[in-house]
């Protein structure tokens, strides 16, 4: 079985979904297991509000109130392939990465040469 | 056919050098110490071809651009330091370029400087909106080419080129002359100019938005770097030069944006004042998209999201939103009368003290045979990569307290 280092290759990595649309991330990651015992790695977190629970506690506090509060889990059986970017087996749509950006687009759609 | 795209590209990373603060620096240094401090020009040129070179050539085999390795590198805590670091740099940036685009159509037109910023805010997102990624690199490289008026001035003028080759190394004053910190302010000041790290980012952004890869195009990125900057920094050079032929006797600090251009109108008429405006709006047209497109790449990339000018603006929406809230923010804060001159030698000073931040990661990447393979950074590369790690940090270091100390240069 190969290692993989969690802290170094999948952490903070950028995440790119099914057709290869850049979607985020990987602001936290979520293991499961006993104390003693085995581990594994349940799920990758994506969202601000992920990634600002790990600064230094003082800079949490001052953060979180401004931070949305959206937090999207994919489960580790979502994951494809850990290269330079962590590849997924399903679109942004279906993992509902991609509520920010269609919101954004939304917005611009409106004002021709957009498309 | 692709001898005439890399001759173009060249030709637009020749004028796409000189921005801002290339002018208000090499401008004022050479009014004020004549050619003294052409060597300062040199060490940031060598140092912005060191950086983008690696930069690119990490782009084109690693597939990552700068602000997916700090934060890779970094981690989120100190990634995102560096990027509010970037940032801050980065708005002032776009706020002296914005300012400057207006102050020099005001010389231009003749009209009051508010409606000038109104149509520089305009007509930067409009063509933001509209124009291709290369249409926009050719628009304002070709145009700066127009500075090669200063070129002119020098070599029609009557320079003294053995004062020319002695300003090529560094002469310090005595420690205990009176001007010795204001000559100290200068060279850091030119070098920074020279070494503006937004160009980078957008540089090393481009190249992964065209699909370089490394067989076809490392030579490219090479070549890019050292030919295209590397004249460009004779451009800025010409700059210095022709200040000093007009202004350093007499003793005039061109202190105002519109004096620089006098420094050609003198010796050639007033067709050169024209093309030097001309030159400088395009210049700095350029650098405003640069550094506003910077910006939307380096918040992208740390947070994730699309990004990328060869999409069209809804494809990448929250990159477009942050342009747009670039350019916005830029204008309405040039709009309170700031004095662009004073925002850019602040945007340059700030820009050196944040480098070594993103150099760092960008270095140790390069130097990592795990990421590169073999076209990790070789003997000479690692070298030089180390040597401006130790240059810039020394910038770095020296350029706040050589701006309170000197009253940012007037003494």
């Amino acid at each position: 079985m190969d290692t993989l280092d969690l802290a170094l290759t999948v952490l903070d990595r950028q995440l790119v979904d099914s057709q290869g649309q850049r979607c985020g991330r990987v602001d936290d990651v979520e293991l499961s297991g006993t104390l003693g015992g085995a581990s594994e790695v349940t799920s990758l977190l994506v969202g601000q509000a992920a990634a600002v629970e790990r600064l230094p506690r003082w800079l949490t506090r001052m953060l979180r109130p401004l931070t949305p509060q959206h937090v999207v889990a994919i489960a580790w059986d979502d994951v494809a392939e850990v290269s330079h970017v962590v590849k997924l087996h399903q679109t942004a749509d279906q993992l509902g990465l991609n509520d920010a950006e269609r919101r954004a687009a939304r917005w611009l759609a409106r004002v021709p040469g957009a498309r | 056919m692709k001898i005439l795209q890399i001759a173009l590209g060249l030709l637009a990373a020749i004028g796409g050098f000189v921005d801002i603060g290339d002018i208000v620096f090499n401008a004022q240094a050479g009014a004020a110490f004549g050619y003294e401090l052409i060597w300062a020009v040199l060490v940031g040129a060598l140092g912005i071809i060191v950086y983008s070179e690696m930069c690119g050539r990490v782009a084109t085999v690693a597939k990552r651009p700068v602000f997916e390795i700090v934060r890779d590198r970094m981690g989120y805590g100190p990634g995102l330091a560096t990027l509010v670091a970037a940032q801050l740099v980065n708005l002032l940036t776009c706020v002296a370029e914005v300012g400057g685009i207006a102050y020099i159509l005001r010389y231009l037109l003749g009209f009051e400087v508010r409606p000038m910023i109104l149509v520089a805010f305009a007509a930067l997102v409009l063509i933001l909106w509209f124009f291709p990624f290369e249409g926009l690199e050719r628009l304002f490289g070709f145009g700066g080419l127009l500075l090669l008026i200063f070129a002119v001035a020098v070599l029609t003028g009557p320079t003294d080129w053995g004062a020319v080759a002695h300003g090529a190394l560094p002469n310090p004053p005595e420690p205990t002359h009176p001007g010795w910190l204001i000559w100290g302010y200068f060279v850091v000041g030119v070098a920074s100019a020279s070494l503006m790290p937004y160009e980078v980012y957008f540089f090393s952004s481009g190249s992964i938005e065209e699909g370089w890869t490394p067989e076809s195009e490392l030579g490219l990125n090479r070549l890019t770097s050292i030919v295209g900057f590397g004249l460009g920094a004779l451009l800025a050079i010409s700059i210095m030069v022709a200040s000093a032929l007009v202004f350093f006797t007499p003793g005039i600090e061109p202190e105002f944006l519109g004096t620089v251009p006098l420094a050609v109108e003198k010796p050639l008429g007033e067709w050169a004042l024209i093309v030097a405006l001309l030159g400088m709006l395009f210049a700095i047209g350029g650098a405003a998209v640069d550094a506003t497109l910077s910006g939307a790449y380096s918040m992208a990339q740390f947070f994730g999201w699309e990004w990328g000018k060869y999409r069209k603006p809804a494809e990448a929406p929250r990159f477009t939103l942050c342009w747009l809230g670039f350019v916005a923010i830029a204008a309405l804060v040039v709009s309170t009368g700031i004095d662009p001159v004073m925002v850019t030698e602040y945007s340059v000073i700030f820009g050196v003290v944040a480098m070594p931040l993103t150099y760092l990661p960008v270095l140790a990447v390069a130097n990592d045979q795990g990421y590169m393979g073999r076209y990790a950074n070789g003997r000479l590369s690692r070298s030089l990569g180390w040597l401006y790690f130790v240059v810039i940090l020394v910038l770095a270091l020296t350029a706040v307290p050589l701006l309170i100390l000197t009253n940012m240069g007037s003494g």
